[in-house]
């Protein structure tokens, strides 16, 4: 099993230098090395490199956080998105765009106002759920918590001019269009927090067999819980902020991970962030290729894959096993 | 020393759920308990267990009160087994019942060989390398029981074993092995209580019987003989039994209208 988590790895390693030499102008990786021309060098270094590694990171991040929401609250079908997260970003988000006028479109403002957004999103999630200590009454307030965002978003972009709109909407979809180093040195703050996730493995094991279960095998839930809420809220926050919305990377790549490995956590949170930050690049290298110089969407490209493998998943889970 | 209830009610806002029951179980005694619907069996033993605060009244596990001790030293103490299975992760059966040692985190080659004796025990050797969710009702089960075994499988004197209507969807053959094994356990000094709904089991196996009736009150407390009586039995659960003496074992079997 350890040896799939290599080999998964070099693929990775694989595919981003495939990335760095695909795009509009015809550059290779290796002509980096010895190339003279500065302005290939600066394509390489200042836009694809950071494209590269951000687009990895973020995959990375948000399918960790997917994999660690889905162990705690026990359902393979959960997604990061159940505890409030991306809603509460995307309406602060919107809020920046449509009211923080003057300020740039992008950067540093709109990151920290998504970010804000999603910490709050998430605390309110827990306050509201928290109450019964049941996981099912901290679904329904993220549902509720998302659709509040969500209309909030709605209203937002009817006040909002023709150009503030497209942003909202890009946004929404998700892109890596507007990466640069600074974007990923924000991105490396989720280390830290995906680091401490991989430590939880084993007792994450252990919540998949209840509540009660778990607090009989020596875990102080509670505790648990709002730790492994704040690492995804932090992890999905700061993606989300750096380049919006990534639909179904969270749900499906640890069910991927699952399904090949059969194996407990200690495999699948750091298969999933191996696997999230392939499928991402590949995405995000897939959007910038496809109808080049034109660049879709990315969070378009992976809802187009996800839609169709989530309804797949729903009809192999109603004829298998109960949900 | 001993499992003790004293004067131990729960109340849910107005609603009381079990009232003023007292009782005490030594070490090496199996506790049945038995009642109606809805009579707060499961109650009495999550409140027996920890997860619960009475409203009224202490509970002490061998001098201690399982609510307020952390969860790592109470999962060294004592093994519950909660009624309905939530586990919905395809990990092999081995592994299922591996998380039960997980409090127990000293050698791991001691570990392996309880796994390997909890499988043997409760019959699962054949299905240890198995995806959990391919497994019946019954088999997953008997996973997670063996789970909450092998938690308690060192354990001895002063420490506490909680089932909660283990037999579910359980086959006879299995339900008389598991009866069995508790019984051994029980043995070795270990104070154990379970839920049961077959008052035939409960008086060939119980030390001892809490009979719940409906209102939460303790109907009867004491050996099967003493509390498995055929008036007892009519006033909790309405029922008409009528006391048979027993070819094959001491204890006689009841037979109902």
């Amino acid at each position: 099993m350890k040896s799939a988590l290599v080999s998964a790895f070099v693929m990775l390693i694989f595919f981003m230098l495939l990335a760095l030499n695909l795009g509009e102008s015809q550059l290779s990786f290796t002509s980096l090395l010895w190339q003279e021309d500065a302005v290939a060098r600066m394509i390489m270094t200042e836009v694809r490199l950071p494209r590269v590694l951000l687009s990895v990171l973020v995959g990375a991040g948000v399918a960790t956080s997917g994999a660690l929401i889905q162990g705690l609250f026990r359902n393979p079908l959960a997604d990061p998105a159940l505890i409030g997260v991306s809603g509460g970003a995307a309406l602060f988000a919107s809020l920046y765009i449509v009211l923080g006028t003057g300020i740039g479109f992008y950067g540093f403002g709109l990151a920290l106002s998504a970010f804000i957004g999603s910490l709050l999103a998430t605390w309110l999630v827990l306050l509201i759920g928290d109450r019964g200590g049941r996981i099912s009454g901290m679904l329904l307030a993220g549902i509720a918590v998302n659709a509040v965002s969500l209309s909030g978003v709605g209203i937002l972009s009817l006040l909002a001019t023709d150009q503030q709109l497209r942003s909202v909407t890009f946004w929404a979809l998700g892109s890596f269009n507007h990466a640069d180093w600074q974007s990923v040195l924000i991105a490396l703050c989720m280390l830290p927090a995906l680091v401490r996730i991989l430590f939880l493995a084993r007792k994450l094991d252990i919540m998949t067999l209840g509540d009660l279960e778990a607090g009989h095998l020596g875990i102080e839930v509670p505790r648990l819980r709002l730790e492994a809420i704040l690492l995804a809220a932090l992890i999905t926050g700061i993606a989300v902020s750096l380049c919006g919305v990534i639909a179904f990377v969270g749900l499906i790549v640890p069910h991927l991970v699952r399904m090949a490995s059969k194996a407990r956590h200690e495999i699948v949170l750091p298969g999933s962030m191996i696997v999230g930050g392939m499928l991402v690049l590949l995405a995000d290298t897939v959007s910038r290729q496809l109808f080049s110089p034109a660049q879709i969407p990315v969070g378009i490209v992976t809802a187009l894959i996800g839609g169709p493998f989530f309804i797949y998943l729903i009809i192999k889970k109603d004829s298998g096993d109960r949900l | 020393m001993s499992l003790q209830l004293a004067k131990v009610s729960y109340r849910i806002g107005e609603k009381r759920l079990l009232k003023d029951i007292s009782f005490e179980v030594r070490a090496g005694e199996l506790l049945i308990i038995l009642g109606p619907n809805g009579a707060g069996k499961s109650t009495l033993l999550h409140l027996a267990g920890g997860d619960y605060q009475p409203s009224q009244g202490e509970v002490r596990q061998f001098g201690f009160d399982p609510y307020v001790l952390a969860r790592s030293q109470r999962a060294m103490r004592m093994g519950f087994l909660p009624q309905g299975n939530r586990l919905d992760f395809p990990y092999k059966v081995k592994e299922v019942v591996r998380f039960g040692r997980s409090p127990f985190m000293i050698s791991e080659k001691n570990n392996k060989r309880v796994v390997a004796e909890v499988l043997l025990a409760m019959a699962l050797e054949e299905v240890a390398e198995r995806d959990y969710l391919t497994l019946s009702g019954g088999e997953r089960q008997r996973v997670q029981i063996a789970r909450v075994l092998a938690q308690v499988w060192g354990l001895s004197e002063g420490n506490c074993l909680f089932l909660d209507e283990p037999l579910t969807s359980l086959d006879l053959a299995h339900q008389l092995m598991l009866m069995r094994l508790l019984k051994t356990l029980a043995d070795r000094g270990l104070c154990v209580s379970v839920v049961l709904h077959d008052l035939n089991l409960a008086m060939r196996f119980g030390d001892l019987i809490a009979l719940l009736d409906k209102s939460g009150e303790l109907a009867g407390f004491g050996t099967p003989a003493e509390v498995l009586t055929p008036q007892a039995i009519q006033a909790v659960f309405s029922v008409k039994a009528t006391l048979q003496a027993s070819k094959t074992s001491l204890r006689p079997t009841l037979i109902f209208e």
